[in-house]
């Protein structure tokens, strides 16, 4: 992913105009929180050791100091600039800083676009160490230099004097996979060939773009869980998306999950895992969300019933065996990967512990399931959508659908901006009765093209919600935009991409008999042809499934002028909890983080960053202060404003 | 007379201090601003404001324009400090609203103090005191 979002957010751009109390409290046997203590006048710290925070993909933390009542006097208590940025004028791709800084082993850990690793104290900003594995600065696989963090691994019993007990982890485009001494930033020679594992070595089937690492590893027991990220819209053969298990230690392959069988990766491809996974320590399962096969758009090479795509799946973490799994989309057309871990929760009711799992979609879905065999706890139907008229193309008659709880996207798409076809004379109205709509899920089509709504970068992204485990509280940001999906005969392809204004918006998906345009409905000012709120944040409730609230959410911001709340901003990151009641978020075009009251959605708070803080914050306890940490780097997809901050925000002393 | 005459500017003149100050500020924030720099829409409050200045200016110290044109120059003040105001609550800048609402305050000190044109039997220019 994720072209698609580019659109998107270009559209908005132009406009002139983000407990289990079994899970989050049981973490793995080695897990930080476990393991041996620091002195007792440094206990006073709450850890945020992975990419959601925990291995329940909660995004929750206990500290308390920062109140919905003394929110308002944060200030900032320090910020560095990294260096490694890029606006792509340069020889250097245009960089998208999506890392969520860890906090562990008294140390902020972070990952830069530039694959760098930097070691922080917590409490100053100051550098202890950099690792710098000198990768290529090439956009290989994606668009931009793109990185989504760091993992962190410690041995249950760590040994004094020895390297390597402690390890923290990067990713990089071009496939490789570096662990380095969490203390010191020296390569951990005994972790693959001298502190690095190429992971395209198992990159065998249909092998036309590196297996890109820029999600961080998942890390339970002793092993590291890795997917990749690719090019999904160039080929119709693609590699398969094979999950890797890999010793934490020595980076020797553990197991691998294959999603295809070999005779489906005759002829497409994919199924891969680019987003973050959950873990169920207590249950010993890991979840995995998945993304659709190659390609992306068009399914007539790809027939047969292929469960494991755009699906939840849990794995035994031990040999990568498939617990259970559950389709979330059939035959995809429309890129909907399943983009974000599962969050893992316990819904009591009745006095019976219900064990839960959380998936928001691309498609605006909350589907809540029974996490130990993925049946729904709230229902979920097949409905009848609507049918392509591609020659050779078969779709899903139906599709998964749920109601409750509420989507955060409407079911039919908002309708024509009255601002926007005024402004370009008509315009939105035209083209709009030139395309094909039929609700949620109408597919790609020949001729002028199908509005799809949401597209890809519609619904919850990446990021995910965050939930509260002491009420269930769920909270999620979402945006909402329209795009139109035109596939193009084979013939055609080439001789009308190259005639094009926008080039970019042409996706080949080689070896197949269509390409496809893909471009946001905007006017010839650059206006989105759809009425806003083009981003909102909701809170549920999921012990029963109701809606507390929902809001606009964020600005859009262009040319420095900022459009009205009402109109909210597309967002790309997600929310956290406090246990004092707090969400804190950056994610808007805006390039704002905000802190909001948990059971109004209420804005309490709100700083300026320099780029859009496109991540997930790290809220941590550190010598009794509690930090707000957020990385302010950016994404083209919302906007060309590229950073290399990282700030962070506390209480004066 | 000449008292009456640097009564008269006085408006203007604030009204050019005021857009000199917005047009620094609003270079400043270009440059420095954590929100808006680097932005188009600074960069045109950046030329309006300096317009603004420099237009305030000429009508303050300058005798010798005809009427219409001191007339016209006025309107077109007025519609750049509405213009320069709306762009600036756009960009959130509030030192910068703060200033055009200073501007405007100016341009209508100018009106109720300052000269009135009128026109001589000779067809020559000449101003008196409301």
């Amino acid at each position: 992913m994720k072209r698609l979002l580019q659109y998107a957010a270009s559209a908005l751009l132009t406009l002139a105009v983000a407990t289990a109390p079994g899970c989050a409290q049981q973490a793995p046997a080695n897990a930080p929180d476990q393991a041996p203590r620091q002195p007792q006048a440094e206990t006073q710290q709450q850890t945020w050791y992975t990419f959601a925070g925990d291995l329940a993909a909660q995004k929750y933390s206990t500290a308390t100091q920062i109140t919905p009542e003394n929110v308002g006097k944060l200030r900032v208590a320090w910020q560095l600039h990294t260096g490694d940025v890029s606006d792509g004028s340069g020889k250097v791709p245009a960089t998208v800083w999506s890392a969520t800084p860890l906090f562990v082993n008294n140390t902020i850990y972070v990952s830069t676009p530039f694959y760098r690793i930097l070691a922080i104290e917590p409490d100053t900003g100051r550098i202890k160490w950099s690792f710098n594995p000198h990768a290529v600065l090439k956009a290989l696989t994606q668009p931009d230099m793109k990185t989504r963090g760091a993992a962190y691994w410690q041995s249950a019993d760590p040994q004094p004097g020895l390297a390597c007990q402690k390890i923290v982890y990067v990713g990089t485009m071009d496939a490789k996979l570096y662990a380095v001494d969490a203390d010191t930033g020296t390569p951990c020679k005994n972790f693959g060939k001298d502190g690095v594992v190429d992971v395209d070595q198992w990159n065998t089937v249909h092998a036309h773009y590196p297996l890109s690492q820029l999600q961080p590893p998942t890390v339970y027991k002793n092993m590291l869980f890795i997917g990749w990220a690719g090019k999904e819209w160039a080929y119709e053969a693609a590699p398969p998306g094979i999950v890797f298990a890999l010793d934490a230690q020595t980076g020797a392959l553990k197991w691998q999950f294959h999603p295809l069988t070999p005779q489906m990766e005759s002829g497409t491809g994919k199924v891969n895992v680019w987003a973050s996974m959950s873990v169920d320590s207590k249950n010993n399962l890991l979840y995995v969300p998945t993304s659709p096969p190659s390609p992306d758009d068009y399914g007539g090479n790809r027939t047969e019933q292929i469960p494991y795509g755009s699906a939840i799946v849990a794995l035994n973490p031990d040999t990568g065996a498939v617990v259970w799994s559950r389709q979330l989309v059939h035959h995809g057309l429309w890129d909907y990967d399943i983009s974000t871990a599962p969050t893992l929760f316990d819904i009591h009711r009745n006095g019976q512990t219900i064990p839960a799992l959380v998936e928001p979609t691309k498609q605006g879905f909350i589907f809540v399931l029974n996490r130990l065999n993925g049946d729904p706890i709230f229902p979920i139907e097949e409905h009848a959508v609507p049918q392509s008229n591609v020659p050779g193309e078969r779709s899903a008659p139906t599709q998964p659908w749920e109601s409750v709880p509420e989507p955060t996207l409407r079911a039919v798409w908002p309708g024509v901006s009255l601002i926007s076809d005024i402004a370009s004379g008509g315009y939105c109205s035209r083209e709009f009765s030139k395309l094909r709509y039929d609700g949620k899920f109408t597919p790609p089509s020949l001729g002028a093209g199908s509005l799809i709504y949401p597209p890809s970068a519609g619904g919850v992204e990446w990021g995910g919600g965050a939930l509260d485990p002491a009420t269930n509280t769920y909270v999620v940001n979402g945006s909402s935009v329209a795009m139109i999906y035109r596939l193009i005969r084979r013939n055609d392809y080439e001789k009308e991409k190259k005639q094009a204004s926008d080039p970019q918006d042409y996706y080949p998906m080689k070896g197949g008999p269509y390409g496809i345009q893909i471009e946001s409905f905007t006017n010839w000012l650059g206006m989105p042809c759809w009425k806003p709120p083009y981003g909102t944040i909701s809170s549920y409730d999921l012990n029963t499934g109701r809606l507390l609230w929902r809001h606009p959410f964020g600005e859009v911001q262009h040319w420095g002028f900022y459009m009205p709340d009402s109109w909210g901003s597309v967002t790309i990151g997600a929310p956290v909890i406090t246990r004092s009641g707090l969400i804190f978020i950056g994610g808007s075009m805006d390039s704002r983080v905000r802190a909001l009251d948990l059971n109004t959605g209420r804005v309490l708070w709100k700083a300026q960053a320099e780029a859009p803080a496109v991540s997930i914050p790290a809220v941590y306890t550190y010598k009794g202060r509690e930090y707000v940490l957020f990385t302010a780097g950016g994404n083209s997809i919302l906007m060309p404003r590229v950073g290399d901050q990282l700030i962070a925000f506390a209480l004066p002393q | 007379m000449i008292k009456e005459q640097r009564r008269a500017a006085h408006g203007l003149l604030l009204l050019a201090l005021a857009a000199t100050a917005a047009t620094a500020l609003s270079i400043f924030a270009y440059f420095n601003s954590e929100a808006i720099n680097h932005t188009a829409g600074l960069l045109l409050v950046i030329c309006t404001s300096a317009v603004m200045a420099v237009a305030a200016l000429a009508l303050g110290t300058m005798r010798f324009f005809p009427r219409w044109l001191r007339a016209t120059g006025l309107l077109l003040l007025l519609i750049d400090i509405f213009g320069t105001g709306i762009a600036a609550w756009f960009l959130e800048a509030r030192g910068l609203l703060a200033l055009m609402g200073v501007a405007l305050l100016a341009w209508l000190l100018h009106l109720a103090t300052g000269p009135r044109t009128t026109r001589t039997q000779a067809g020559t220019t000449a101003e008196s005191t409301a």
